[in-house]
């Protein structure tokens, strides 16, 4: 498993550096946006770095189903089954590396935030800090069960354009609710409501839970 | 390791088997091979010849039985002249059986005996 | 103990199944396995891989059952396909990375020295490789994590003779170890009269023969002839036989041993292509 780790991350090089330019761009963007927030208006300007922000969980899905892709297009998997390798360790690489990449976009945003946070004048409101730690709670579990539901979901059903079909409808959700979101954050002196992404979030979450055990059920099945 | 040529070829009627078994025969009858010599493994030889391992397997085992070759589990094969004498005594025969064939022939056509060694002397020395 | 044993091996597709195949390789030979495309072969190098799902079967791997969870066997097999299944911006030296990691035996050393042997240069990525270039990686890739049995789909096609008499001398030189195994299923039937020890030939799904190489080379004559021949030919064990337009076709099993029956008949000695094309269009009692 160690070597599919190591495939993955000499394939994934040029990409992930790309995510990790972006997303150090923006951390640096959001811990500017908190540093200069006013008072008054800290719990929009926590909103808008949420809107912004979020884009993040979506990397590490990109690249997770790049490596997948990659995989099925080169004829790998013929290969990787031929090798002291098993099934389960296949689909467990791949949860690693999603939790690799989560920690590391994760860590790279969370740095500039506290950055922000830290060489602000004066403490944000608690209500802005309440926030701050949903939206970062929110977004990590958004990141993980993207990721993790792509990985069931190419266990099942393969790169193709199956594969294709379900994992954008796995997707939906959070892109319909995110959008949502995004356009009601906008409009100046907008309620901030977080209770539809979260639950949507939440749901995707615990999908990917339930769909874990059954992507190492398929994995074993899956045909070459 | 002894200079060995074996020539084979795979467009003959005889099988591969038997080529190598007949040259090897035919060398230690010759005194080519002499008693303890070595002979390659049969899987460098396979190697060697660009044959299938059990092509030279079945030449060793015939070879083995026929008292030519002598293998030794960790020391490799040699050559025995063990079968040698067999072999001999096999040849002679069949030479003994061409001789009577051509003393009734000359007998029945009044070929004297004196001709008849003319002709064995003068054939034996033209072929060496 | 054999080093590779196929036991009723039957893995059912919509229009094809591969039906209660079984044969064996024993430990120091060499099995050439023969057929048609769409015969079944790469369907069986595929289930004794456990790339797919098999309805019902076993196969055995010096001696251990091969299935999904035993990756230890894994170890000990060196697989070539005929196209080299890795990403191809990839280059040897990163495929020698990754594999140093996926197998305990991997030795860089000798990886190394087939890449220069092959002309392989290490860091030029796959996909400027030819053809025939990447079968040598991945018979460079195969042999060196000390790997006893090697099983290779068509691993000669699309190569030069040269490059084709090369990589037969690296296959015979593998089997200098009398505990390897070679399985090699191939078109290029000149390759395996060289160099298979077996031969096993499958049609239609099933095994249609499974014997020594020599046997079928020497042993089994071919014979053209007219009807009345013919007629009598055809009685005999085994035979199979072409209706032409202006002669009869028969092939013989045992034809060694009946060349002194039929003593007017011009008796030849068959190739695996002829023995083969027999078989798949001619007629059988």
């Amino acid at each position: 498993m160690k070597g599919l780790l190591k495939k993955d991350h000499i394939l994934l090089r040029d990409y992930f550096f790309l995510f990790v330019m972006l997303d150090i761009t923006i951390s640096v963007m959001n811990g500017g946006m908190l540093l200069l927030s006013r008072r008054d208006t800290c719990v929009r300007d926590v909103g808008r770095l949420a809107v912004t922000s979020y884009i993040l969980v979506t990397f590490v899905q990109s690249l997770i189903n790049q490596t997948f892709n990659d995989d099925e297009k080169s004829g790998f998997l013929a290969n990787v089954f031929t090798q002291p390798v098993t099934r389960s360790e296949y689909v467990k690489e791949k949860y690693i590396l999603a939790l690799q990449l989560t920690g590391i976009f994760a860590g790279i945003h969370t740095a500039g935030i506290i950055i922000g946070l830290i060489l602000r004048t004066e403490p944000l409101t608690s209500d802005a800090m309440l926030l701050l730690a949903e939206i970062y709670i929110l977004s990590l579990a958004g990141a993980l069960s993207l990721s993790f539901n792509s990985i069931s979901m190419f266990m099942k059903f393969g790169a193709g354009k199956k594969g294709i079909g379900v994992r954008v409808i796995v997707l939906l959700p959070m892109v319909i609710t995110y959008l949502i979101w995004a356009l009601n954050v906008t409009r100046d002196n907008a309620e901030f409501h977080i209770a539809l992404p979260a639950i949507v979030t939440l749901l995707s979450f615990a999908l990917s839970l339930f769909l874990f055990p059954m992507s190492f059920k398929w994995a074993e099945r899956r045909e070459v | 390791m002894i200079f060995l040529e074996i020539i084979i070829s795979s467009k003959t009627n005889q099988p591969i088997y038997e080529q190598i078994t007949s040259q090897i025969k035919a060398k230690v009858m010759s005194g080519e091979l002499k008693q303890g010599d070595p002979i390659p493994s049969m899987r460098s030889l396979a190697k060697s010849l660009h044959i299938s391992v059990i092509t030279v397997q079945r030449a060793y085992e015939d070879l083995q039985r026929d008292g030519f070759v002598e293998t030794t589990v960790g020391r490799g094969s040699f050559i025995s002249t063990g079968g040698t004498e067999f072999y001999q005594e096999e040849r002679q025969r069949q030479a003994e059986e061409h001789l009577m064939q051509a003393t009734e022939i000359a007998r029945s056509s009044g070929i004297s005996l004196e001709k008849l060694i003319e002709l064995l002397t003068m054939f034996y020395e033209e072929n060496e | 103990m054999e080093a590779l044993e196929i036991k009723n091996v039957t893995k059912k597709y919509n229009n094809f199944t591969l039906d209660n195949v079984s044969f064996s390789v024993p430990q120091g030979s060499i099995m050439g396995l023969i057929g048609e495309n769409g015969a079944g072969k790469s369907t069986l190098i595929k289930a004794v891989l456990d790339l797919v799902n098999k309805d019902s079967g076993e196969v055995d791997i010096y001696g251990k059952k091969h299935d999904r969870k035993a990756k230890e066997i894994r170890e000990d097999v060196g697989v070539v396909f005929d196209s080299l299944h890795y990403h191809e911006n990839l280059n040897p030296s990163q495929i020698s990375q990754i594999s140093a990691l996926t197998y305990k035996n991997w030795d860089e050393k000798a990886f190394t020295n087939y890449l220069s042997a092959f002309k392989l240069n290490e860091k030029s990525k796959i996909k400027t490789m030819s053809k025939g270039m990447k079968m040598k990686l991945g018979i460079a890739i195969a042999l060196s994590h000390k790997a006893k049995l090697l099983i290779l789909d068509e691993p000669t096609a699309g190569l030069d003779p040269v490059a084709r008499d090369e990589l037969l001398d690296i296959f015979l030189d593998f089997m200098q170890d009398e505990t390897h195994s070679i399985l090699i299923s191939s078109h290029i039937t000149t390759d395996l009269e060289k160099v298979a020890d077996y031969i096993t030939f499958i049609h239609e799904g099933k095994v249609l023969l499974s014997k020594p190489k020599d046997e079928l080379l020497y042993d089994y004559r071919i014979v053209r002839c007219g009807e009345s021949d013919f007629v009598e030919l055809k009685e005999e064990e085994g035979a199979v036989w072409r209706k032409h337009d202006y002669q009869y076709e028969v092939l013989l099993p045992t034809g060694k041993m009946l060349e002194s029956k039929y003593t007017s008949c011009e008796m030849e000695r068959p190739t695996i292509d002829e023995i083969m094309l027999m078989y798949i269009k001619g007629e059988r009692s």
